[in-house]
């Protein structure tokens, strides 16, 4: 149930290059990337948000991890989420073609948040229609890779837009990870 | 002027030469960014029109999950799937959006499905769905035009995607043409410079060569004219690896060539001075002396001889030579043997030879070589008695390679091979034909012999075999025909195997020796086994049914059914006959499917006259049916077709050797008997009667064979007795055959059968006679005064 075919994956990856590469100056009159603002610092006991049980968790983070809530793993709801702070990013977003601001956190820290395992080495994400892709974890530490619950504004993420959760790239990782990496409508995590 | 005109033409042809390359150059070169720029275009253009399908089909689908979601939606659902999917489905029309140009009329049609869907009053399903309805239809009608609309846009661009993809293939085709053409132009004015400059320095060393070309050519005629005076007698030998002699007429060698030591290990100094026979094979020899007279007579004459050398090691090397007399020649003087190594030539020869003359299982002669063996005995024989022949087929083989495999199979033929040879003096011939067929040609004794030998042959090959950890027996039937003046090799090996038929139809571990009407019967035979196939095509082959009539309840309780040859306009042909013929046709598993279909379908048809509601059907199963591998597979579909209970079909099997043992035929039965289906041993007491087949399958019924009806054959009755109480003991039914006269009932009574069959009760019946037989029966029949009352 893959949400794009193998060839498309590899005809869009070709096409972005060559958009990216071509397009250099016909850029859309959006504002321009820039570093992530501080909409809300985290709360400063987030660490603890673990050991509360979730009645309907937005996300679920399962595996090889250590902190966990119950459920077999780690139930987030929105305003567990919230607490973790809120940055507002602002990318490029290769399938609907414009720019496009949201809120949310960086992945990494999202997942320092169930503590995984020195065993695991990726992250394994589930979408609502069943679309699923592997991210290595050693990435997800390293690179600007961005989870977002909110819209620009601050609204709900509705599932129209990715909506309950989803994965983007900061502008720079453009040419390093593929479109077909841009899940969104995510509701399931699990470390692997 | 001349000077100058000379100049301009060295100077300026290539530099024109030069331009004109330059010139194509620089268009291919514009040719290959202009093609390099189209072609990107273009594969921009298909991976666009890709991706926009992809798109388009996805959105389709998530659509297409929307609609499942809301039509199976009722007032349990949770409205929040809906939401989800509509979330889901959304999200893919707008990246199909997305994939498109904003001013593409597709984009406005997609938005407004995406408006459509967005408008519709989702949070009231629910409470809907408590009322009546029609909100809910009207969501489902919603998705579904929704659907419909992607769905021709998705078709359209698929259609567009191909479309892009064909002209950007023959755009490139196009492109790769023009490049191969300027390519081409290059190369071609690339190499006329070449040549043009070429030429051009030629003309410079021309006068310098000429000078040379004088010298060399005053040199070259100097050496030819060496070469010519060092005579023939060089270029005889300078192949080194052939081997030379020279003799004088007499034979002895004056001269031999270094090859000769690699070739038969001696120095050629060995040779000198001795007659060249010396080293010749005994046996050859006067051959060779012979070639030696012929060719020092006659100067000049050339002959091809095969001679054996005898090596210092004391084997022997086979040398093809090609001997001259050069005796009149100056610069040799003698006869010269020029001759090649074709030792490794011979031996393969010989290996190619035998192997196609051989059987490679058994490295007994194949059917080429006894043929061979066969024309010349019967060529030579004049004043010697004419070869007979012997043709042997083993019985049951294909039993063994059916049951144990092709490795038990094979090592049977090898033992049997052995045997065979154990019982043939050393100038016979015994040959395998293939398969299972065997020949042996004995030369020169009488005719009576012959038979003898052939009767050892049988005994032989009845003794057990082991192979492969088994202990097996199988028989083999013999056929002999004694060659006459005139007959040829096949015309004997057809007539040993027409009598070898013969034997093995006649009862096996036989001899038969040939007769010439056998061969009339032969053909017969073979006609009518072809009309007989052309029958089973056509549908000519009936059933009849005989009642088996049961003594306790006194009214039939079964019928037997037998298959008919029916041929129009001809005598009908008897049942054992036809089926004999068919079973070695293999036209009766055919035959024996069609009777069983029949017989299950007429039997269910009469299980529903009145009082016959048990009336069960026997239908004759061949060995070779069972053998085959299809019978219950047969049976199976046979009942689920016809509706005939499993319980109401019994399977008569006569008692054969060929069952033997095997697994496999055991599973056959036991699958046969979990569905219910009975079975019956048929004809025993004739024939093979063991009680293997009692014991090892679980059998239900015995029907004791005719022939122990007859009074003053069978010990005055006693032995139908002896066989029904053997039959009880072991706890089967005993059904009494060929009941023909009110004595052969009065002796089935006596002897507690519990069924009788015969014409005393009623023949085979047609099958639209049954009915009013079965209808109109009477216990009168039985002829039993008990009855009356």
């Amino acid at each position: 149930m893959g949400r794009r075919s193998a060839a498309v994956r590899v005809a869009l990856v070709s096409t972005t290059v060559i958009v990216a590469v071509g397009c250099g100056t016909a850029e859309p009159a959006v504002p321009a990337a820039s570093a992530p603002s501080v909409v809300r610092a985290p709360d400063a006991d987030a660490s603890v948000i673990p050991d509360t049980p979730v009645a309907e968790p937005l996300l679920t983070i399962t595996g090889k991890v250590a902190a966990t809530n119950g459920a077999g793993g780690l139930g987030l709801d929105r305003e567990q989420l919230d607490r973790l702070g809120l940055l507002a990013i602002s990318v490029n977003d290769p399938w609907a073609k414009q720019r496009i601001g949201l809120q949310g956190v960086w992945l990494r820290d999202l997942v320092a948040l169930a503590r995984p395992d020195a065993a695991a080495t990726s992250l394994h994400l589930t979408a609502l229609d069943d679309y699923q892709i592997d991210l290595s974890l050693a990435d997800v530490r390293r690179q600007p890779i961005f989870l977002a619950t909110r819209t620009g504004d601050g609204a709900v993420l509705p599932v129209e837009e990715g909506g309950p959760t989803r994965v983007v790239f900061a502008d720079d990782l453009a040419l390093t990870y593929s479109p077909d990496l841009w899940i969104w409508n995510i509701e399931k995590i699990e470390v692997r | 002027m001349t000077a100058a005109a000379s100049r301009w033409e060295r100077w300026a042809r290539p530099r024109v030469l030069i331009a004109a390359v330059v010139a194509v150059l620089a268009v291919t070169v514009g040719m290959i960014v202009m093609y390099s720029v189209l072609l990107g275009r273009m594969s921009k253009e298909v991976e666009n029109a890709q991706a926009r399908s992809a798109n388009l089909s996805n959105a389709d689908r998530e659509v297409l999950v929307l609609l499942q979601t809301v039509t199976q939606f009722d007032a349990d659902s949770d409205v929040r799937d809906i939401q989800v999917h509509r979330g889901v489905a959304s999200r893919q029309i707008l990246v199909s959006v997305a994939s498109f140009d904003p001013d593409d009329p597709r984009v406005r049609e997609l938005q407004n499905v995406q408006q459509h869907l967005a408008a519709f009053p989702w949070n009231r399903l629910t409470e809907d769905r408590a009322h009546d309805g029609g909100l809910h239809h009207e969501a489902m009608v919603l998705v579904a035009q929704s659907e419909e609309r992607i769905n021709a846009l998705r078709s359209e661009q698929e259609k567009i995607f191909y479309a892009v993809t064909s002209s950007s293939l023959k755009a490139n085709q196009r492109g790769q043409f023009t490049l191969a053409t300027l390519v081409t132009l290059v190369l071609g004015l690339g190499i006329a410079g070449i040549t043009v400059v070429l030429r051009r320095s030629r003309s410079d060393v021309e006068r310098a060569y000429s000078a040379l070309k004088g010298e060399v050519d005053e040199r070259c005629l100097a050496e030819e004219a060496l070469r010519a005076s060092e005579g023939r007698f060089r270029s005889l030998v300078q192949r080194a690896s052939d081997l030379t002699i020279v003799t004088d007429e007499r034979g002895v060698v004056t001269y031999a060539s270094p090859a000769v030591e690699s070739l038969v290990g001696y120095q050629p100094e060995d040779f000198l001075e001795l007659p060249l026979l010396a080293h010749v094979e005994p046996e050859e020899r006067a051959d060779v002396a012979t070639t030696i007279t012929l060719l020092a007579e006659r100067p000049g004459l050339v002959r091809t001889v095969e001679l054996r050398l005898r090596t210092s090691d004391g084997r022997s090397r086979s040398v093809e030579a090609v001997c001259q007399n050069l005796l009149d020649d100056p610069d040799v003087g003698g006869l010269v043997w020029n001759g090649r190594d074709v030792t490794e030539r011979k031996a393969l020869e010989r290996e190619l030879n035998h192997r196609a003359h051989h059987d490679p299982l058994t490295g007994l002669p194949n059917r080429v070589l006894l043929l061979q063996r066969l024309a010349d005995a019967l060529t030579r024989a004049g004043s010697q008695p004419p070869p007979s022949l012997i043709v042997v087929d083993l019985d049951g083989f294909k039993n063994v390679n059916d049951t144990l495999g092709h490795s038990a199979g094979d090592e049977l033929l090898r033992v049997a091979a052995q045997r065979l040879l154990g019982c043939v003096r050393e100038d016979d011939v015994a040959a395998r034909l293939g398969g299972d067929e065997f020949a042996i040609m004995i030369g020169s004794v009488d005719q009576d012999d012959a038979v003898a030998i052939a009767r050892r042959i049988v005994e032989v090959l009845q003794d057990p075999f082991t192979a492969v950890d088994h202990h097996l027996t199988v028989g083999a039937s013999v056929g002999i025909a004694h060659g006459g003046r005139h007959g040829s090799a096949d015309g004997l090996l057809r007539d040993a195997d027409i009598a070898m038929y013969v034997a093995k139809r006649t009862g096996k571990n036989r001899v038969e020796v040939f007769e010439p009407e056998m061969r009339v019967k032969a053909s017969h035979r073979t006609a009518l086994q072809q009309e007989l196939a052309r029958a089973v095509e056509r549908g000519e082959i009936d059933v009849a049914y005989q009642p088996v009539i049961d003594l306790g309840t006194r009214r039939p309780a079964m019928l037997e059914a037998l298959a008919r040859w029916r041929r129009p306009g001809q005598p009908p042909v008897p049942a054992d006959v036809f089926i004999a013929l068919a079973e070695e046709s293999g036209a009766i598993n055919k035959i024996g499917l069609e009777v069983l279909r029949r017989a299950c379908r007429a039997g269910e048809r009469w299980r529903y006259l009145p009082g016959y509601g048990d009336l069960g059907i026997a239908v004759n199963v061949s060995v070779h049916q069972i053998i085959a591998g299809h019978l219950a597979d047969h049976v199976v579909g046979a009942l689920r077709d016809t509706g005939l209970p499993a319980s109401r079909l019994a399977l008569e099997i006569t008692e054969s050797a060929a069952l033997g043992d095997s697994e496999r035929v055991a599973a056959e039965f036991a699958r046969l008997q979990a569905m219910g289906v009975r079975i019956a041993v048929d004809d025993f007491g004739a024939g093979y009667s063991s009680l293997g087949l009692l014991m090892s399958f679980a059998v239900d019924t015995l029907k004791i064979d005719r022939s122990l009806l007859d009074f003053d054959t069978t010990r005055r009755g006693s032995l139908v007795m002896a066989i029904a109480e053997l039959g009880h003991t072991l706890g089967l039914k005993v059904v009494a055959e060929g009941v023909e006269t009110p004595q052969h009932l009065h002796r089935a009574r006596e002897a507690c059968c519990d069924a009788v069959q015969g014409f005393y009760l009623s023949r085979p019946l047609e099958e639209n006679a049954v009915e009013g037989f079965l209808r109109s029966w009477s216990v009168a029949r039985l002829g039993d005064p008990v009855v009356q009352g």
